[in-house]
């Protein structure tokens, strides 16, 4: 059963549109990332689920129930804020007991559950500490605690993580997919941080100007993004202007021309954009053997950059294009001195067509 | 729809007080107007404006009012300046101590103010005493029940009112920018006249304005310690009101100091500093 | 600004020089009210001077003795809690709604909360008078308690919506999300949370009420007098030796709830 499901849903405030009539459902069990720079829509789509504010137009379900004009506190939803959200003046204990007041649980039961889901987040010493008291990554396993407690039907997460450091926040995107995976629970997560949505969702809905631009598992998402929005904003990526020729390649403006992957809409004449990852792009060097790949350039070396585990290198060709390839970085595989000649190579199946305008439909 | 209920949630919050200052604020305020308008038995009547118009002690007393306020800010605001810098310029800690000598005497009761002045400023007062001392001779210095006492008193009862919006812009200031000044070559009084000052002037603008509008209205310490030359509007209300009987009079002059204070909140309502004067509203 | 250090090699400022002298003498001028009463209210009983000569405690038995000081000072505190409690009553729900909701014309109505800040006390005094005394009501301790409700609300709500800005709105949304009812956020979330303000406005409040004189001059009469308007009338008519006694009162409760009030207002 879809656990919340956005029914042709949109807002509107005035002449200002801030989300498009959009259809989405969540599955029991799934954890669905909303994704998108902000103001794509993806606040406003989370408030209209929440029940801070109503839908111009369409409907709102959530598990299997209109809910368009029920109330917050009616719809039996958790959420997870940016800033815990942890009252202040309660212990660890209030706190997770809270919800459970509100619903008129006995005190027999409350003490039992929240022990229980304390355990669950591995914080079954901190019950009678206030909230100040513990560290930000231990805040937020509270705040989870305190909606897992109550069993909502789905768990709302706006960006949970944004004000925790870089380490901390990857151990805690395992931690979050644990308890999703052990509790089976429905997670709606925002983020506009690409790489968490590629971590952790089942299902990644891409957001860009108040409209879904696609939707999909992350793999499918990185690897067959529809539009050059979705392949910019996924992953990095070299997006060249192009034409496709008669026999189905590409030439683009630096006057290479090379093989694409096949699709449907790139018929010959058309003006595109040709997308390949810096990744997929292999820096030939002497011995290598470079039959393996169909499409070659030939470019000058502008400079190289090493981001720890990767190397990216900046390679100049013609018509003042720029081409990254980026490479797992070993020790003995020497930078590139800026000027030198490169020569780079990739297969047809890692370029990738995408519409100029717009994106492909299916 | 949810928004709507959200709505009437906060009216419902905001309702009680609304009713209330409707009630016994607002039904106030008009019957003060319309007393202005009636007559002791009953009748409409022009009378207590048109006397105005013509009286010359109404006259006297109006100029005295803008006179006496206009004084009271400028005095207040050169007192006022020195000690929002002082106090900007001292670390937090000695700045939350030091904050306590301007908000004693913000909240001490205006008659404790004007007795002890009283005390200290009569003809055998203090102040008088050791001038004499000093000075020799035998004629007292007149500092009460003239000018000078309502100035010492207003001035005393108004410069926290200047200070904390002063020191809040001088607060809000960003400690780089002088130092950068510095570093680029400028001298101390170059800082000051360029930065500091200017950054500061909406804190000052919204001291003044706010100093203007209490005094327009002030009561109690022109009636103690100024004279009979010193009467601002709000003792001459009273004057009417009490001791001529003459309600429409007493009303009228009411009804003009309130217009006169409403065009100069409306003023304060729109300048930058100002929003913090009025608790920010909206 | 801020921060006390000097940079190296900084000649001396001559503002700085300037403005500390400045700044201490205004301090001491604030002070000296404070400074003057309380060694005075030692002196003896006819003595009208300072500095005192004598140490005596006279005038505050005189004080404590003397049943219409008294009367008018327990008049004062009857009128200054019930006025604090129709502030605190009418202000904390109303700064609530100000700060956290949105409705039409949102701005006018807060405007009119607060206006009784900024109008002279005079014509409020005169508007209250005319209309207790259309209710034949003047002269009655609930007449002054409804009118400095008038001039210690705006304050409560003032007091109160800095408190608020300073509660993170998420825990309210959190509550309601979690189930609570608009009330149950309310008084479970947010009001513990605001007890500070709460607190600090209230004693605001009843210190504004037990010191103000204009509207009680005008709407009480000899039975109901309060102490400021007894103060009053003596000072302008028979300045009395018992009032330093008065006024050094006066000047600890000041300082009292000043310091607590401050220190109440630090804690939200």
């Amino acid at each position: 059963m879809a656990m919340v499901r956005l029914q042709r849903a949109g807002k509107r405030y005035g002449d200002v549109v801030a989300l498009h009539e959009v259809d989405l459902s969540v599955e029991e069990g799934e954890f669905v990332t909303l994704l998108g720079p902000s103001g794509s829509g993806k606040t406003t789509m989370l408030n209209l689920i929440a029940g801070m504010i109503a839908p111009t137009v369409g409907q709102v379900f959530i598990a299997g129930k209109d809910a368009t004009n029920t109330p917050p506190n009616k719809r039996g939803l958790g959420m997870v804020f940016q800033n815990y959200a942890l009252m202040p003046h309660m212990t660890i204990f209030e706190n997770v007991a809270f919800p459970l007041r509100v619903r008129k649980t006995p005190e027999e039961e409350i003490k039992k559950k929240v022990a229980h889901v304390l355990n669950l987040v591995h914080l079954p010493q901190v019950a009678n500490r206030k909230p100040r008291e513990l560290s930000g990554g231990q805040q937020q396993r509270v705040a989870l605690a305190r909606c897992i407690v109550y069993n909502p039907s789905i768990i709302l997460m706006d960006e949970p993580l944004g004000a925790l450091d870089k380490k901390l926040r990857e151990q805690m995107q395992l931690e979050l997919k644990r308890i999703h995976t052990d509790l089976k629970i429905t997670m709606l997560y925002v983020t506009h941080d690409q790489e968490e949505a590629l971590t952790m969702s089942d299902r990644i809905v891409l957001l860009n100007d108040g409209r879904i631009e696609q939707m999909g598992p992350p793999d499918e998402m990185y690897f067959k993004p529809r539009s050059v929005f979705a392949a910019d904003f996924l992953g990095s990526s070299n997006i060249w202007d192009g034409t496709i020729e008669s026999d189905g390649s590409a030439t683009i403006k630096s006057g290479d021309k090379m093989k694409v992957k096949p699709e449907a809409f790139a018929k010959p004449g058309t003006k595109l954009k040709v997308m390949v990852r810096p990744e997929n792009i292999n820096v030939i060097r002497q011995g290598d053997d470079e039959s393996r790949f169909e499409n070659r350039v030939n470019g000058k070396a502008i400079d190289t950059l090493i981001l720890g585990g990767v190397i990216k290198h900046y390679v100049q060709l013609a018509n003042d294009t720029v081409i990254i390839a980026q490479e797992l970085t070993r020790s003995g595989r020497r930078s590139l001195t800026p000027g030198q000649d490169v020569r780079l190579a990739w297969r047809p199946d890692d370029s990738l067509p995408l519409p100029a305008v717009g994106k492909i439909e299916g | 729809m949810l928004e709507r209920r959200a709505q009437r949630l906060a009216i419902m919050f905001v309702a009680p007080a609304t009713i209330f200052m409707l009630a016994v604020f607002l039904i106030p305020l008009w019957k003060v107007i319309s007393q202005s308008f009636t007559t002791m038995d009953g009748h409409f009547t022009w009378a207590g404006y048109a006397e105005l118009k013509t009286s010359i002690l109404f006259a006297k007393v109006m100029w005295n009012t803008i006179e006496i306020s206009l004084m009271a800010t400028v005095v207040t605001l050169l007192f006022s300046y020195p000690l929002a810098y002082y106090l900007a310029k001292q670390p937090p800690r000695r700045r939350a101590y030091l904050m306590v000598f301007v908000l004693l005497p913000f909240w001490t009761s205006v008659l404790v103010k004007s007795f002890a002045f009283m005390v200290v400023l009569g003809e055998n007062g203090f102040i008088n005493q050791g001038l004499r001392a000093i000075l020799g001779g035998d004629l007292p210095i007149k500092l009460l029940f003239n000018r000078t006492g309502v100035m010492i008193g207003m001035t005393h009862y108004f410069i926290p009112f200047m200070v904390f919006p002063i020191l809040t812009s001088l607060l809000a200031q960003s400690p780089d920018l002088p130092k950068a000044a510095q570093l680029m070559g400028s001298g101390a009084m170059r800082i000051f006249f360029k930065i500091t000052l200017p950054l500061s002037m909406p804190g000052v603008m919204a001291g003044c304005l706010l100093t203007f509008i209490l005094s327009l209205g002030f009561f109690i310490t022109p009636s103690l310690m100024g004279g009979r030359k010193d009467m601002m509007m709000a003792n001459l209300v009273d004057f009417y009101m009490r001791e001529t009987l003459n309600w429409p009079v007493a009303a009228a002059i009411a009804c003009l100091l309130l217009l006169l204070s409403l065009a100069f909140i409306s003023l304060l309502s729109r300048i930058p500093g100002g929003k913090s004067v009025l608790g920010e509203a909206g | 600004m801020g921060g006390g250090e000097k940079p190296v090699g900084a000649s001396v400022n001559p503002w700085s020089i300037f403005s500390t002298v400045m700044a201490w003498l205004i301090l001491l001028f604030l002070m000296l009210p404070s400074f003057i009463v309380v060694p005075m209210s030692f002196g003896g009983k006819f003595e009208m001077m300072f500095p005192p000569t004598t140490f005596d405690t006279i005038l505050y038995e005189r004080f404590f003795s003397t049943g219409n000081w008294i009367a008018t000072t327990i008049t004062s505190f009857k009128v200054a809690i019930g006025a604090t409690a129709l502030a605190l009553l009418l202000g904390v729900p109303a700064s609530y709604g100000i700060v956290r909701g949105t409705y039409p014309g949102k701005k006018i109505v807060t405007l009119f909360l607060l206006s009784p800040i900024l109008v002279p006390v005079i014509v409020l005094a005169l508007g209250m008078y005319l209309y207790l005394a259309s209710f034949k009501a003047t002269g009655t301790d609930l007449g002054l308690i409804i009118a400095h409700g008038v001039l210690t609300t705006p304050f409560v709500i003032v007091t109160c919506m800095a408190g608020l800005r300073h509660i993170d709105a998420n825990l309210e949304t959190a509550a309601t999300i979690m189930g609570a009812s608009v009330m149950q956020s309310f008084f479970k979330v947010t009001l513990p949370l605001l007890k500070p303000a709460m607190f600090a406005g209230g004693l605001f409040a009843f210190l504004m009420s037990f010191d103000e004189v204009v509207v009680a001059f005008f709407i009480t009469e000899a039975s109901t007098m309060t102490l400021p308007v007894k103060m009053y009338s003596s000072i302008k008519w028979e300045i009395s030796p018992i009032l330093a006694a008065i006024s050094s009162l006066l000047t600890l409760l000041s300082l009292v709830i000043c310091l607590v009030g401050a220190a109440a207002q630090k804690k939200t």
